[in-house]
C-alpha cells in the first residue's frame, strides 16, 4: 500500500517535470496523430486494393489497431522510458536507486511519464468508437470486461517485453538495438490480423514473442473471427500477460543482482 | 560504527580481441582477467569520526564506498554499517545511510530543488517535523535560499553539490558517504560544504567517510586518514603522524636585515634566493628549525622567519613513491 502510495508521489514529480517543457507536450501529442494517420491511411489504402485482408474488413482492421493504440497508450505513458536502463547503467546512474530504502524496480518506474503514450491513447478511442459504430458492437458486460481486461493485458504484455528486453543491458551492457528490433517487429505486426501470415509466424508471436495476445486473438474473440495461430489460446490473453510478467520480474531481479555483483 | 575486514572486490574484465571480426568474437567469448580493485582492506571507523579516504584514480576508493553503501557485493571479507550487512540487508542499510556522489545527482532534475525534497520526506518516512527543522537550518547554512524553488538543471556544480548534500542528511543518517564532493566546485561553495560537514558531524554526531582528491578537503575536514593505492591499505592513522611520517622535507624562509651572498648551512640545502630573502629545505630527522636559525643567525642579522610544512599533496606522492 505504501508502495502504491509512493509510485504516486513519484509520478507527480514526473508530471511537474513534463509540465517544465509545455511546447513538447504539443508537439509530442501531434507527431503521434500523424504517425498514426499515415499508419492507418497505408492500411486502408490495402484493403481498398483487396477489400478484406484475410477475412478482415477495414473497420475490422481498425478496431484491431485501435485495440493496439489503447494497450499501446497506457504502457506507454507509464513506461516507454524503460529503455533508458541502458543510459543508467552505462552512466552509473542506477547507483542511486540501490542507496535508498525504496525497490528500485519502484524507483526506476516512478522516474518518468511520456506524453506519447496519451496521442496513441487518444488514437485507440477515437479509432475504437469509429469501428465500433460500423461494426455495430452489441456487447454484454462480460464481453465489455473482457474488453477491459483484454486491454490492460495487452499493455503489461508490452511492459513486460520490454522490460525483458531492457534488462538484458544487465548482461550485455547495450541493450537497445535488440529492443529497436523488436519494437519495429511489434509496430509492423500489430497492425494486420496474424492469420495472414504463415504457419511458424503464427506460432512465434503466439509462443515465444507473444505479440499476438496484444489486440489479434482478444479481437478475434471479441469480434467472433476464425482464429489463425493456436486456436485453444485465444482467450488466454490475461494469463499470458501474468505470465510474462512473471518471467520479466524474474529477470530484472536478476539483472538487479548481477549489477550489484559486477558493478559497471 | 563501520568495520571492514579483509575486504576484497575483484571485477572480470573481458578480454579484448584483436584482428578479424574482433567485435564478433567478442560477442561470443567469455575470456577474462579478473582485477583486483579492492584487495585485502582492513579499517574501521568510529562514531563520530571524519574520515578522509585518499588515493589516485582507480584505487579503489569509489569501490569501497559501493561496498560501504550496499551498491557492490564483496567479492570476499566483511564489512558492517553499524552492526548492518550493507549488502545483505540494502534496505536496512539505506535507512541509516547518506550518500552523495560529486559527480552524480540524484536529485530531480527537471523540478524545483523542493520537489525533490518532498519526494524524500516520503522516500525515507521522514517525520514533519524533523523535516521541517532539518530544511529550515540546512537551507540557510548552505546558501539555498536562492535556489530552492530553481530546478536542479539550472544550477551550478557548487549549487547542485550542495543541494545534493542538503539532501543526503535529511533523513539524520548516522553515517554520511561523500564521494569527491568537492570536485570541480568553486572556493566559495566549497567552503559552505566544509563549514557544513563539520557542523552537522559535531552537532548530530555523524559518521563521515569522504573520498577526495583535493588536499584542503582533508585538511580542513580530517582528523584521520586513510590512503589506499591499487587496491592495497597504505596509511591509516591520523592526518599529524602521516605528516610527520612522510612529510620529512620541510622547509624555512629567513629574511636577512640587508641582502647577503650565497652561503652553504650544516643539514640544509639553499633551495631559492631572492631578495633578502632565502629558502631552505632540510631533512626533519636531519635538523631543527632552531637549530638551523642559531646556526644561520650567529653569522648575519636575521630579520624574520617562515617554517614551511609540507603539503598534503606532496606527503602522498612520498608515500607512494616509499612503497
Amino acid at each position: 500500500m505504501w508502495n502504491i502510495r509512493l509510485y504516486g508521489h513519484f509520478l507527480r514529480v514526473a508530471i511537474l517535470g513534463k509540465a517544465q517543457y509545455k511546447a513538447d507536450f504539443f508537439v509530442g501529442i501531434i507527431s503521434v496523430l500523424i504517425l498514426n494517420a499515415v499508419n492507418l491511411s497505408l492500411i486502408g489504402i490495402l484493403v481498398y486494393n483487396f477489400n478484406t485482408l484475410g477475412n478482415w474488413n477495414i473497420w475490422d482492421l481498425l478496431f484491431l489497431y485501435s485495440f493496439w493504440m489503447l494497450s499501446r497508450g497506457i504502457y506507454g505513458v507509464f513506461f516507454w522510458h524503460l529503455s533508458d536502463l541502458e543510459e543508467m547503467i552505462v552512466g552509473g546512474t542506477l547507483d542511486a536507486y540501490l542507496i535508498r530504502p525504496v525497490s528500485p524496480f519502484l524507483q526506476f518506474i516512478g522516474k518518468d511519464i511520456s506524453y506519447t503514450g496519451v496521442g496513441d491513447f487518444l488514437v485507440g478511442v477515437l479509432g475504437f468508437i469509429l469501428a465500433a459504430a460500423q461494426i455495430g458492437i452489441h456487447w454484454n458486460m462480460g464481453q465489455w470486461a473482457y474488453f477491459v481486461i483484454c486491454v490492460l493485458s495487452g499493455a503489461l504484455i508490452q511492459v513486460a517485453i520490454n522490460l525483458i528486453g531492457a534488462s538484458l543491458c544487465f548482461w550485455t551492457t547495450r541493450s537497445n538495438a535488440a529492443m529497436n528490433i523488436a519494437e519495429r517487429f511489434t509496430v509492423l505486426m500489430q497492425q494486420y490480423p496474424v492469420n495472414i501470415f504463415g504457419k511458424y509466424f503464427q506460432i512465434f508471436v503466439t509462443c515465444f514473442l507473444p505479440v499476438a495476445f496484444i489486440n489479434y486473438y482478444p479481437s478475434v474473440v471479441l469480434l467472433g473471427k476464425a482464429a489463425g495461430g493456436i486456436k485453444m489460446w485465444q482467450y488466454f490473453a490475461p494469463f499470458v500477460a501474468i505470465i510474462m510478467l512473471a518471467i520479466a520480474a524474474v529477470v530484472w531481479t536478476k539483472g538487479i543482482k548481477r549489477y550489484t555483483g559486477t558493478g559497471n | 560504527m563501520i568495520e571492514v575486514s579483509h575486504l576484497v572486490k575483484e571485477f572480470k574484465i573481458p578480454v579484448q580481441k584483436k584482428g578479424r571480426f574482433a567485435a564478433v568474437r567478442n560477442l561470443f567469448s567469455s575470456e577474462h582477467t579478473i582485477k583486483r580493485a579492492v584487495d585485502d582492506i582492513t579499517f574501521s571507523v568510529d562514531d563520530g569520526e571524519i574520515v578522509g579516504f585518499i588515493g589516485k584514480n582507480g584505487a579503489g576508493k569509489s569501490t569501497t564506498i559501493k561496498m560501504l553503501s550496499g551498491i557492490l557485493q564483496p567479492t570476499s571479507g566483511n564489512v558492517t554499517v553499524d552492526g548492518i550487512k550493507p549488502f545483505e540487508q540494502r534496505m536496512e542499510n539505506a535507512k541509516q545511510i547518506g550518500v552523495v556522489f560529486g559527480q552524480k545527482t540524484q536529485l530531480w532534475w527537471d523540478v524545483p530543488l523542493i520537489e525533490s525534497y518532498r519526494l524524500l520526506k516520503e522516500i525515507y518516512k521522514i517525520e514533519d517535523g524533523t523535516y521541517r527543522k532539518n530544511l529550515d537550518r540546512y537551507i540557510p547554512m548552505l546558501d539555498l535560499e536562492e535556489v530552492i524553488n530553481k530546478p536542479v538543471r539550472q544550477m551550478s556544480l557548487g549549487q547542485r553539490v550542495k543541494a545534493d548534500i542538503c539532501a543526503a542528511l535529511l533523513h539524520d543518517p548516522k553515517i554520511l558517504f561523500l564521494d569527491e564532493p568537492t570536485i570541480g566546485v568553486d572556493v566559495v561553495s566549497k567552503k559552505y560544504l566544509h563549514d557544513f560537514i563539520s557542523e552537522i558531524n559535531r552537532e548530530k554526531g555523524t559518521t563521515v567517510l569522504l573520498t577526495t582528491h583535493d588536499m584542503g578537503d582533508i585538511e580542513k575536514l580530517c582528523s584521520r586518514v586513510v590512503v589506499i593505492d591499487s587496491g592495497h591499505l597504505m596509511y591509516d592513522g591520523d592526518l599529524e603522524s602521516m605528516v610527520q611520517k612522510f612529510g620529512v622535507i620541510r622547509s624555512l624562509m629567513i629574511e636577512f636585515d640587508e641582502p647577503v651572498g650565497d652561503f652553504q648551512v650544516e643539514n640544509a640545502k639553499l633551495t631559492r634566493s631572492e631578495g633578502n630573502r632565502k629558502w631552505f629545505s632540510f631533512h626533519r630527522s636531519e635538523a631543527t628549525p632552531m637549530e638551523l636559525i642559531r646556526s644561520i643567525g650567529d653569522k648575519y642579522p636575521v630579520h624574520d622567519i617562515e617554517i614551511i610544512e609540507p603539503d598534503i599533496e606532496e606527503i602522498v606522492r612520498k608515500l607512494y613513491e616509499s612503497k
